[in-house]
């Protein structure tokens, strides 16, 4: 069977488990305009699903094409039989009606620029990833040379994390390595190739993530012209097609915050958005760091904008579900520091204080910034964007405005800890801020583009200057 | 009539913004092409080849599989990173030194006395250097024909 036979299966199962689960704790309504996210969803749920199932396998022996794919197929069939158990109950409710995004005919248009724009995006980012075949530095040191362990070492495919191995960053967390590795236990080769492909994967998961999300929110129009505003940060491509784990981690975070922005107008589901929410939270603290980071701020500002929408009892409720949610994810990131005797970071020592107070370190960092930004935001495309927002004005649904100001004070957030963690870094700080700060700025690119669009009116609804919508969010419980 | 010249005020914008997008997205394009191209100077694939296959040619007659460890002796220099990137080209090292198949590690870069240790603790002797650059481990009971 040839390669890419293989390659097809193991994308499909892992898929099929990720559709399955989602449309279990989300059916379909129709007309509600929220099918491609749900699938997209689903799509990136499954990728977390998948990698959970192979880190089974390993534990059970080692990788094995054939115990893989029967781990595989039962998660199927657990998120299928999850599937029709959940149907019976979803039918006993009554058909809800649920606003669908703003439509026409016009929106459709937007589709060729953005298509045009998508294939010079590839155009950019596959040469990029065909020159690195491994990948870059950190990426086939920390993750592809894991990776290769996991698929070729059978039942010692811990040994990588022998003592004399430890210059390649052992405590980084098993996503990307157990997603490679499982790739190329169904490919039943090692090629590099397949590295590259799981890379630019992400970075298409992440476009589609931000162009169904805010469609099923903003309508076509927003959606097709956030994705081309995401599409020209040239950091996006550069590091989309180098097999770093920052373009996987953004897409889980993404995702998670298009679960929570479409459960803040959703109140018979919202306790499963937040499932959802949860879940790919966990899986972006198994892809990198940064996500424990991520998880805590989510926590803040979801319960802020859940107390703001709902009231404090909901608030309190949904919180707690998708704490729970996040727990596989924080569980298995938890347990793999303790087995390889993880030092974990220090944030503080005794020269933190004197590091936060050394006004040359604040000036370095911040020339620096400086310098890497317009490779991040193109600032002749960010002027026309301000021109754009400022003719658009501001959205007039207040769960939407909400779920704006969440995911922009979570970029916030994110931003003052990448900041406070660089400059109190314990290596040098030039290499430290030339080496990492754009793909910080990465990560953090498309959850600042939804939360920026979800904040716009969009051109629809500029035709209703009459009867705008008051709002659309659950009365708040006092 | 205000609502609508706003709404064309936004349409044209909008239609700037994806010309922009277009405009740098083209740039962006050309200038990623240059990096890619300076970079596969250090491809993996060509540092490898190049630099062992006289070796390979002489060696694998008498060894079969050949396998390589490289590490980096230290720094962040392109010839460390070109170095460096032959290891993953190459095959993993622990997982190489555990297939019986492989009777030779060619140990690029061996200044890691770690690596040394290693091989040296799971059954490879040293039959050659090590020298600035490389080192020659046999698997220990192997003949060569």
């Amino acid at each position: 069977m040839s390669t890419g036979i293989m390659l097809l299966l193991a994308l499909t199962l892992s898929a099929a488990s990720g559709i399955a689960a989602t449309a279990a704790l989300l059916p379909r309504r129709r007309g509600d305009g929220r099918l491609a996210a749900k699938i997209v969803l689903g799509t990136l749920l499954g990728a977390w699903i998948s990698s959970v199932t192979f880190l089974a396998v390993l534990m059970v022996g080692g990788a094995a094409l054939g115990t893989t794919v029967g781990f595989d197929v039962l998660a199927v069939l657990a998120a299928v039989l999850l599937y029709v158990g959940t149907r019976r109950l979803h039918a006993t409710h009554p058909p809800e009606l649920v606003e669908g995004p703003p439509r026409g005919v016009a929106s459709l248009a937007w589709l060729a620029p953005l298509l045009l724009v998508a294939w010079l995006a590839l155009q950019t980012t596959l040469p990029f990833a065909a020159a690195h075949p491994h990948g870059q530095w950190d990426a086939w040191s920390n993750w592809n040379l894991k990776a290769r362990h996991f698929a070729l070492g059978g039942d010692r495919w811990f040994d990588v994390y022998d003592p004399s191995m430890s210059g390649h960053w052992h405590d980084y967390p098993l996503w990307l390595p157990l997603s490679l590795s499982r790739m190329w236990t169904y490919a039943m080769t090692t090629d590099a190739w397949v590295g590259g492909v799981l890379s630019v994967a992400a970075v298409v998961m992440v476009a589609l993530l931000l162009l169904t999300g805010l469609r099923a929110m903003r309508g076509m129009t927003h959606a097709c012209i956030a994705v081309i505003v995401l599409l020209t940060s040239e950091s996006l491509l550069r590091w989309g097609g180098s097999q770093y784990a920052d373009i996987p981690l953004s897409m889980f975070m993404l995702g998670s915050l298009i679960a929570l922005c479409l459960g803040l107008s959703d109140a018979r589901r919202a306790p499963a958005w937040w499932i959802m929410a949860g879940l790919l939270a966990g899986a972006a603290v198994c892809t990198k760091h940064e996500g424990k980071l991520f998880c805590l701020a989510l926590v803040v500002t979801a319960g802020m904008a859940t107390w703001r929408v709902a009231g404090l009892k909901p608030a309190a409720k949904r919180i707690g579900v998708m704490v729970l949610a996040m727990l596989p994810g924080v569980g298995i990131t938890a347990g793999f520091n303790m087995l390889i005797d993880a030092e974990g970071a220090q944030f503080f020592g005794a020269t933190t204080w004197s590091m936060l107070t050394d006004p040359s370190r604040h000036a370095m960092v911040l020339r620096e910034i400086g310098n890497i930004a317009p490779l991040v935001f193109d600032w002749r495309v960010l002027v026309v964007a301000v021109l754009y927002a400022l003719a658009a004005g501001l959205n007039r649904h207040r769960s939407q405005r909400v779920a704006a100001l969440m995911c922009l004070v979570t970029v916030a957030m994110l931003a003052a800890g990448y900041y406070a963690t660089v400059i109190t870094t314990r290596l040098d700080l030039y290499t430290h801020i030339t080496t990492s700060a754009d793909r910080l700025m990465v990560q953090l690119w498309s959850p600042l583009l939804l939360g920026v669009f979800l904040l716009l009116r969009t051109p629809e609804e500029l035709r209703q200057v009459v009867h705008e919508p008051e709002g659309d969010i659950e009365q708040p419980q006092h | 009539l205000h609502a609508s010249a706003r709404r064309v005020v936004f349409i044209v914008i909008a239609v700037a913004l994806v010309a922009v997008s277009g405009w740098r997205m083209m740039a962006h394009r050309a200038q990623t092409r240059a990096v890619a191209t300076n970079n596969a100077s250090t491809d993996p694939a060509a540092w490898g080849v190049q630099r062992y296959t006289p070796f390979l040619q002489y060696l694998k007659p008498a060894y079969g599989v050949v396998g390589f460890i490289a590490r980096p002796a230290s720094g962040d220099d392109n010839e460390a990173r070109g170095r460096y990137q032959t290891a993953a080209y190459a095959l993993a090292p622990i997982v190489l030194a555990r297939r019986e198949d492989t009777q030779l590690l060619i140990v690029d870069f061996p200044t890691n006395d770690d690596v040394l240790a290693y091989a040296s603790a799971h059954g490879w002797r040293l039959v050659w250097g090590p020298q600035p650059g490389l080192a020659l481990l046999e698997r220990q009971g192997y003949n060569p024909q």
